[in-house]
């Protein structure tokens, strides 16, 4: 009852006016996709928010980016990236949690910023959050029956004993015992409130859930548990997810496709096979790279690729490249000019000049730049003994 | 600095835990957090101690550390430091070895280094506490100690703030202030965690430097598989304050011999795809609380293996193969090993 479709025509628009742009567009990735339908469009979406409120004057950090981006039904979207890459303000835009500065967000057909604030929230029973820290996300003070009770009331959904059915229904497909009910969120473990969060977030049947790290406060052991149960909800219920993370293990294990920001810009869009098999830009090289051996007798083998400095800070005014001050390849033209998404064979997307940028090619010019740095370190600890 | 009495103690290692028990007093009750833990690291040697949250790895290195809360208590076991049996110091002689003869780093260096402080000033400080070298060679030392954790441009980030400091170079700077007075043994407590993975990898790498170029031997402590994997030459694996499992890295990840480091194993660091329609390997349940940890072998609720005998009998530390222990009444028999369950089972009765 929740699935009705509020697409009038818009989704074919959105992929007509993607292939109309200047720069490509992640809708036209993967063949086998695009004849699903587009549950999300994401069209130059731009976030800046003031810093330093004095009279004198404010900085602008730029949060997210010109980000053009485009989540079928029933895939899990990766969005990858690390602190201040920009990935949970784009899911808090995409839930309508924010208002983005330009661009625009398309749910089920529906300009998010369009639509009246009676028609939002009706869209929002479709669209649902999971956030990362399950501690801060159930109040404290209510019983989990009431807690799983509030998004019925809401939405003024189902009274009485069906509402009271439902929320049982609700824990047994999290895998939780009905004795939950009375108790609070202090009684149950992470990974038990990780469950209840998920519960609250599917009540209302939703179609698109968008979880921001919701394993990073887990172990290990639980994090397994929670992906299984995030796929069987997938399955069971036709979900679309966005899933935000930094872990680049569970991306692989969950994602379908996956989108890797960089300072506030998306800087590749790929398949999880394309992405993982071989990946096109070199921040994403440096990404994959940094993920630590399964195999300890694999460590000799592994290639390093060593990114000099961090991420800039976000106030700072980059030109042309976001990741030019780190890249191994940077070259006057990176400085100069903002590379384009543009298309790449099998129908993935990056923004880089150089791209596709060959692994070896990569490390050789990462050891070049880095020489100096390793050789001042020598000399000084030679000078120490 | 030399340690004490180096000619006559060549085969001591760096640290010996023998048969460690601490137990928590909360709410009037007291429960063991470590239960007769044994541990031993060589010169140079980077053992890694693993498990859950809530399994006694920070309370080890708290132990080692002499740094455990005020209702902490050691209540059986040694730790030796070179040698020096350091459990029973005073508190001022414990003050003198910390910083000199071991230091640890930890996962959040925004809580450990002072806001108010310039960080060049707080690596100084260590020296200076130590009397080691005047002021000027303290000066000399800071810079060389920034250049060897990679600090580019080392005066000018001496006269920086933490809080204009990233993430990674907080944690350059602690490893800095750890370095100072070149201790030999180093403890990290999940170092790498609150950083990003580009950044992890660097700090990883820094540690596998130092202890290559300064022979420190460094005690590290995780929940990471991955990091495990690119670090250490040893394992620890703890469960519920025990140690379950000890063995060279190769060997640990090669053929597991406790159930739950198999669990460990399986889960998502691990593992590259999930079998189409099928689920990834899961360890039921969750890490008992101090107050629940079964009199058996702890992990017996939660094991995908367990028989009658493993509820009311605690398993000891048995030989499986050279280095490598579990305690497991069954323990995992390896691949093409005639080994059975039954001769375990007799070498680890009590």
């Amino acid at each position: 009852m929740f699935g009705r479709q509020y697409g009038n025509g818009n989704e074919q628009n959105a992929i007509h006016e993607a292939s109309s742009s200047s720069s490509a567009s992640p809708s036209e990735a993967s063949g086998t996709l695009t004849s699903r339908e587009v549950l999300l469009r994401v069209e130059g979406l731009t976030k800046q928010y003031r810093v330093g409120g004095t009279l004198s004057g404010y900085r602008l950090v730029r949060a997210v980016s010109d980000v053009t981006l485009s989540i079928h039904a029933g895939e899990t979207f990766g969005l990858v990236g690390e602190t201040g890459s920009g990935k949970s303000t784009t899911g808090r835009l995409v839930l309508a949690l924010e208002r983005p500065t330009s661009g625009t967000v398309t749910f089920a057909g529906q300009d998010l910023s369009r639509v009246s604030g009676k028609e939002l929230r009706t869209l929002r029973r479709m669209m649902q959050p999971i956030s990362q820290d399950p501690y801060s996300a159930l109040n404290g003070r209510m019983r989990i029956s009431e807690i799983l009770a509030e998004p019925f009331a809401i939405h003024g959904v189902a009274k009485g004993v069906e509402r009271r059915q439902e929320v049982e229904h609700l824990l047994e497909l999290v895998g939780l015992p009905l004795d939950s009910l009375h108790r609070f969120p202090y009684q149950f473990s992470g990974g038990q409130r990780q469950r209840l969060v998920i519960a609250r977030a599917i009540a209302l049947r939703p179609r698109f859930i968008v979880a921001d790290e919701p394993l990073s406060a887990l172990d290990v052991s639980v994090q397994a548990q929670i992906i299984n149960l995030l796929r069987h909800l997938q399955r069971d219920f036709g979900l679309t997810y966005l899933f935000i993370s930094h872990d680049l293990p569970i991306v692989r294990l969950l994602c379908d496709v996956i989108g890797v920001m960089y300072m506030g810009k998306l800087v590749e869009f790929a398949s999880r096979e394309q992405l993982f098999g071989a990946p096109a830009h070199p921040y994403s090289h440096a990404l994959l790279a940094a993920v630590p051996v399964t195999d300890p007798s694999k460590r000799a083998q592994r290639k390093k690729l060593y990114l000099s400095g961090e991420v800039p800070r976000a106030t700072e005014v980059l030109t042309g490249c976001v990741f030019h001050s780190r890249c191994p390849l940077s070259e006057a033209r990176c400085v100069a000019e903002v590379p384009v998404l543009r298309s790449l064979a099998g129908g993935r997307l990056v923004a880089c000049h150089f791209a596709p940028v060959d692994e070896n090619a990569l490390i050789e010019a990462a050891k070049s730049r880095n020489a100096s740095v390793f050789a001042t370190a020598a000399i000084d600890s030679g000078a120490s003994k | 600095m030399r340690p004490v009495g180096q000619a006559n103690v060549v085969a001591e290692p760096v640290l010996r835990i023998e048969d460690l028990s601490v137990c928590v007093e909360r709410d009037g009750r007291s429960n063991l957090a470590l239960s007769s833990v044994s541990l031993s690291i060589s010169n140079g040697e980077i053992v890694g101690i693993v498990g859950e949250s809530g399994c006694g790895k920070t309370m080890m290195a708290l132990a080692i550390m002499g740094l455990m809360a005020e209702n902490c208590r050691t209540v059986h076991g040694s730790i030796a430091l070179q040698g020096l049996e350091i459990t029973s110091l005073s508190a001022r002689s414990m003050r003198s070895f910390r910083g000199r003869r071991m230091s640890m780093i930890f996962q959040e260096p925004m809580v450990a280094l002072n806001p108010l402080m310039r960080v060049g000033r707080q690596v100084e400080e260590v020296l200076a506490i130590h009397h080691i070298g005047n002021r000027s060679e303290r000066r000399r030392r800071v810079r060389e100690l920034f250049a060897q954790v990679g600090l580019s441009g080392s005066g000018f980030r001496s006269r920086q703030y933490p809080h204009e400091l990233s993430g990674g170079m907080r944690q350059r700077v602690m490893i800095a202030v750890a370095l100072a007075a070149e201790p030999a043994l180093l403890i990290a407590d999940e170092p790498t965690t609150a950083l990003d993975a580009t950044v992890q990898a660097q700090i990883l790498d820094l540690l596998l430097d130092i202890r290559s170029r300064l022979g420190t031997s460094i005690l590290f402590v995780t929940h990471d598989m991955g990091v495990i994997a690119e670090v250490a030459d040893r394992v620890v694996v703890m469960y519920a304050g025990q140690v379950v499992e000890v063995a060279s890295v190769q060997d640990l990840f090669a053929r597991p011999g406790h159930p739950y480091t198999a669990g460990l194993l399986g889960s998502i660091t691990a593992a590259s795809s999930v079998p189409e329609g099928g689920d990834l390997p899961t360890i039921a349940g969750r890490v008992p609380s101090l107050e629940e940890i079964p009199l058996g072998c702890a992990f017996a609720p939660r094991c995908a293996k367990v028989q009658a005998h493993c509820i009311d009998n605690r398993p000891q530390l048995a030989t499986l193969e050279t280095g490598h222990l579990a305690a497991c009444w069954f323990p995992l028999p390896s691949v093409g090993d005639p080994r059975t369950s039954a001769t375990s089972h007799s070498e680890g009765g009590k």
